[in-house]
């Protein structure tokens, strides 16, 4: 159930905006909000970063050319004081193609290794065919709940 | 519209080389490619731009190049047009042809329809006719049932027989009742038994009451007997109540004797004191004598040491007379002795007898004068002597009258004493004996006070017996009473209902009958409708079942037929549709053209204006080039002009000076005023040279500054030239500009701002739809979106806020917090 509803978010192709759905994983009740990632709609991000306990930020392993200003973009968000403790779930999306890119030269490219005071792990994902999100949402669960 | 114009063109150039791309892809790339196109279009003025601006001729030219090429576009658009418009014809006339041929089958289809619907008629009609007949067979079919239903009336007769059995049945139930009416009297008159035996109970009671009452008397008499008792009781009390006063009376006269024994005795003590008062008065007298005869043993004493001293005295004088008569005596003696011795003179023996004489004489008299001092002494010694004696008389007496006084009193005192211990003994007798009366009387009393206490108990007590022996006595009554009335009502209770019974049985006899009655026509009356029921349904079901075939058959026809037309609609639809769209298509086209043309008129308004603008500018800097080389000009001649006055003054200044050294020289020493005059002359002049010096200077200023301003307006002219390019060197960047936030190029915006409104209209619908928990993570987005104030974000926040708890007061905007549409901060285009 779970997975075809977060598959779902990530293949929801609103033309423009974001959409919210609350969903409940593990006896955790997640209000998941996809903000588009289109450059004119990136300066709205903020709008939505207070009370955020993690961000789960869906990279296309495929793109080679924007993966820097992902990361550029990945580097301005995490440096809000409101993400300050916020846990980091990246998905290395697209991992059905033959070109995409290996989660660890995803994870090079977005500079995590380099990041400190943040707690973060990266997944390779597909939303089409719906792999990888079960253990991503499974780690994400472990770490909310160690936290708390 | 231009923009999104310029987007397509790019998208289409940009989907050739990336065919299926990633949907976002092209979005990126739609920018460069804007971007990209307006480095196409202006790559040579960048190059040539900066270069200078005496060039703008050829500029012009390049301009005109271009807007040949973009005429030659706009014919090969309008070529383009031309055969859409070609196009379009032929669509419309295919169109037409279409029309034509769907009107035709309609109308085929139409006349199908009608002519179905005619066959339709008929058929019914035919069937009409047959159920007609089928009716009259039916109606013969009846006629046989109601032969049926005579034969059935004939068992209803039959049936009616056996209500009359039934009836029999309900008198047999008479009698029934008749013999349950007979059990009910006998209960009845048991009942009346049991009336009887509680009368005969009621009685004994009455009588029980009677010996209850017989009681009540006796007591009665008691308490008569009681009450008498009582009176003698109070006789009793009253007698003694007489005695207690006679012997309050006694007790009275006895206090009122020791009241005179002590009254009594207050006057034997008042006597008792006069007569201490006698004593002390008597002692006091005996003290004043005893005082007067110690004054008078004084006195005496005194006169005793008086008569002493006159005694020594007078022993003393008499000594001293003794003395002198003894001296004297010797004196004579001598002078006797001298007489004898001396015999001498006769004279003086005489005179010495003379002197004898005269001192014989004299002590005569000194004799005499003793003796007279002697009787006199005596006599106050006898006097006093006597005085003496009477005061020791005196004395004595009074001593013996002191003693007499003590003794009586003495005596008196004795007497009193005895009388008083008399008197306080027969008064203690008395008081013992009164008290003794008082004791009598208190034990009198408490015995009274106990007897009526004794008597008043005994009093209530037996008025209390009475009183309870009425009571039950009283209360036995009523039980009684009550129990008779409860009986006779139970009676009167019993003998009602036994009635009501039996009204009851009779009612429920009549309405069984009643409902009998009923029963048989209702019975009746339904088996008729039963029958015609069952006649009319089966003759119906027949009827029904043929009507449902006919239906089901114009059903299915009509269905056909609403397919067929269904079909036609969709075509005609479908044609329609077509049609629409290459209308739109049509429309589309037109606005592109109408765009490109538009674009073009703009463009060359604005070369036009380019133009006309150079040439104001040059004719603007001609002109001030012009007036400014005139001002100098003027300028430069005033000042030949001036310097030459300049000169000319000089040299008169000069010719002057050597005119007033002639003269000075001429006129040395000779003429005074004429060298004055001279000198104001020559002051005259120099004030003059000055003034026109002044001049000189105040025109090299106007001439400086006119060269500034000369230089300052080639400046502008300068800068004006050079600005003029710019904007297009600003328009048309050389090197192509990564895709990045900061472009900010016109369609760029544009194209931003929709996207903005798209995401706006999003947010808002979100903020609306969602539930009050994601609504408030929405309400910044919405706040930055539509640039509300501090205020009134947090005014949203608050009204959410309200309306997620249950209970709160709604938050009133406040201050120039009002959500207004007078004034948006940003309008959308
Ligand atoms: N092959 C493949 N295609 C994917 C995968 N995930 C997404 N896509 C495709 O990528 C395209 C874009 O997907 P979206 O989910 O709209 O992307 P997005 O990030 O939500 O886009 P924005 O909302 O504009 O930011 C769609 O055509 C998807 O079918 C994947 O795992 N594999
Ligand atoms: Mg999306």
């Amino acid at each position: 159930m779970y997975q075809l509803n977060l598959s779902d978010i990530l293949l929801f192709s609103a033309a423009i905006g974001f959409n919210v759905e609350t969903v409940t994983y593990k006896n955790l009740k997640f209000q998941v909000w996809d903000l588009g990632g289109q450059t004119s709609i990136r300066p709205y991000w903020r709008c939505y970063y207070s009370n955020t306990d993690a961000v789960i930020y869906v990279v296309d392993s495929c793109d080679r050319d924007r993966i820097g200003i992902s990361k550029s973009e990945l580097v301005a968000m995490l440096e809000e004081e409101e993400l300050k403790k916020a846990i980091l779930v990246v998905f290395a999306n697209k991992q059905d193609m033959e070109q995409a890119m290996t989660p660890t030269e995803v994870a090079n490219s977005l500079g995590l290794p380099a990041l400190k005071d943040r707690k973060w792990q990266i997944f390779k994902t597909s939303a089409t065919k719906g792999t990888g999100l079960d253990e991503a949402m499974e780690w994400l669960v472990e770490s909310l709940k160690s936290r708390q | 519209m231009f923009t999104k114009l310029k987007k397509k063109l790019a998208e289409e150039a940009a989907i050739a080389p990336r065919p299926g791309g990633a949907a976002r892809i092209p979005r990126s790339i739609s920018k460069e490619s804007i971007t990209s196109v307006g480095a196409d279009s202006g790559d040579d003025f960048a190059s040539d731009g900066s270069s200078s601006r005496d060039d703008l001729p050829s500029q012009i030219s390049r301009r005109n190049d271009q807007i040949r090429r973009l005429e030659a576009k706009l014919s090969d658009y309008t070529e383009q047009v031309r055969n859409l418009q070609r196009m379009k014809e032929k669509l419309e006339l295919a169109l037409e042809k279409h029309q034509d041929s769907s009107m035709r089958k309609l109308q085929e289809q139409n006349e199908m329809y009608q002519a179905s619907r005619a066959k339709m008629a008929e058929e019914c009609a035919l069937s009409i006719e047959k159920k007609d007949q089928e009716w009259l067979v039916k109606l013969s079919n009846l006629e046989e049932e109601k032969k049926k239903l005579s034969e059935q009336l004939e068992d209803m007769k039959q049936k009616s027989l056996s209500l009359f059995q039934k009836r029999e049945d309900l008198d047999e139930l008479e009698v029934f009742q008749q013999q349950e009416m007979a059990k009910i009297k006998h209960m009845l008159l048991k009942k009346e038994q049991l009336l009887s035996k509680a009368e005969k109970d009621l009685e004994v009671k009455q009588r029980e009451a009677e010996t209850s009452q017989a009681e009540l008397q006796d007591s009665q008499r008691l308490s008569d007997k009681l009450q008498e008792d009582l009176q003698q009781l109070q006789e009793e009390n009253s007698k003694l109540a007489e005695q207690r006063a006679a012997l309050v009376a006694s007790q009275e006269g006895a206090e009122k004797k020791i009241t005179e024994l002590e009254q009594r005795l207050q006057e034997l003590q008042d006597f008792i004191q006069r007569l201490s008062l006698d004593l002390q008065k008597a002692q006091s007298a005996a003290s004043s004598s005893e005082k007067r005869l110690n004054e008078i043993q004084d006195e005496y004493e005194t006169l005793k040491l008086q008569h002493e001293q006159l005694k020594s005295k007078m022993a003393v004088e008499g000594q001293e007379k003794g003395a002198l008569i003894i001296r004297l005596q010797e004196k004579v003696r001598s002078l006797e002795k001298t007489l004898e011795g001396t015999f001498s003179g006769e004279e003086g023996l005489q005179q010495l007898l003379k002197e004898k004489a005269a001192l014989e004489v004299r002590l005569d008299e000194t004799r005499q004068q003793l003796s007279e001092t002697r009787t006199l002494h005596a006599e106050t010694r006898t006097q006093m002597e006597s005085q003496t004696s009477k005061l020791n008389n005196r004395l004595q007496e009074m001593q013996d009258l002191l003693q007499q006084k003590d003794t009586e009193l003495n005596q008196f005192k004795d007497e009193s004493s005895l009388k008083i211990g008399n008197l306080e003994q027969t008064l203690q007798t008395i008081r013992e004996q009164l008290q003794a009366r008082e004791e009598e009387l208190k034990q009198r009393e408490e015995q009274i006070t106990t007897c009526q206490s004794e008597l008043k108990s005994e009093r209530d007590k037996l008025t209390h017996q009475l009183h309870s022996v009425r009571q039950q006595h009283a209360d036995k009554v009523e039980r009684l009473e009550a129990q008779v009335s409860a009986l006779e009502s139970a009676r009167e209770i019993d003998r009602t209902s036994a009635q009501h019974n039996i009204s009851q049985l009779e009612q429920e006899n009549a309405s069984l009958q009643e409902r009998n009655k009923d029963l048989e026509t209702a019975l009746k009356k339904l088996e008729a409708d039963q029958e015609k029921m069952k006649e009319e349904l089966s003759s119906r079901e027949t009827v029904s079942v043929e009507i449902a075939k006919a239906l089901e058959e114009t059903r299915r026809q009509k269905e056909d037929l609403q397919q067929q037309v269904a079909d036609l609609m969709s075509a005609i639809t479908q044609n329609t549709q077509e049609m629409s769209l290459k209308k739109e298509e049509l429309a589309r086209k037109d606005e592109e053209a109408a765009l490109l043309k538009g674009d073009y008129d703009a463009v060359v308004l604005k070369m036009q204006q380019l133009q006309s603008d150079l040439e104001t500018y040059k004719t603007r800097a001609a002109q001030s080039e012009e007036s400014a080389e005139k001002h100098v000009r003027d300028v430069t001649e005033q000042l030949q002009e001036q310097r030459e006055a300049l000169l000319a003054s000089e040299s008169q200044v000069s010719s002057l000076q050597d005119e007033v050294s002639t003269l000075h020289e001429r006129l040395h020493g000779t003429h005074e005023h004429n060298g004055e005059v001279a000198a104001g002359d020559i002051a005259l002049l120099q004030k003059e040279n000055r003034e026109m010096e002044q001049q000189i200077a105040e025109k090299n200023k106007t001439i400086k500054q006119l060269q500034q301003r000369m230089a300052e307006l080639k400046k502008t002219l300068q800068k004006e030239l050079r600005l003029k390019p710019d904007p297009e060197e600003k328009l048309n960047p050389a090197d192509p500009p990564a895709p990045s936030l900061t472009v900010t190029n016109n369609a760029d915006l544009n194209d931003s701002r929709e996207i903005n409104f798209e995401y706006l209209k999003h947010v808002v619908l979100k903020f609306m739809s969602a539930r009050e928990a994601e609504a408030f993570h929405l309400i910044k987005a919405v706040s930055v979106l539509l640039n509300f104030s501090v205020e009134e974000e947090n005014l949203l926040k608050e009204t959410l806020e309200y309306k997620m708890s249950w209970f709160g007061s709604k938050p009133a905007p406040k201050g120039t917090v009002r959500p207004s549409i007078s004034k948006p901060r940003m309008p959308w285009t």
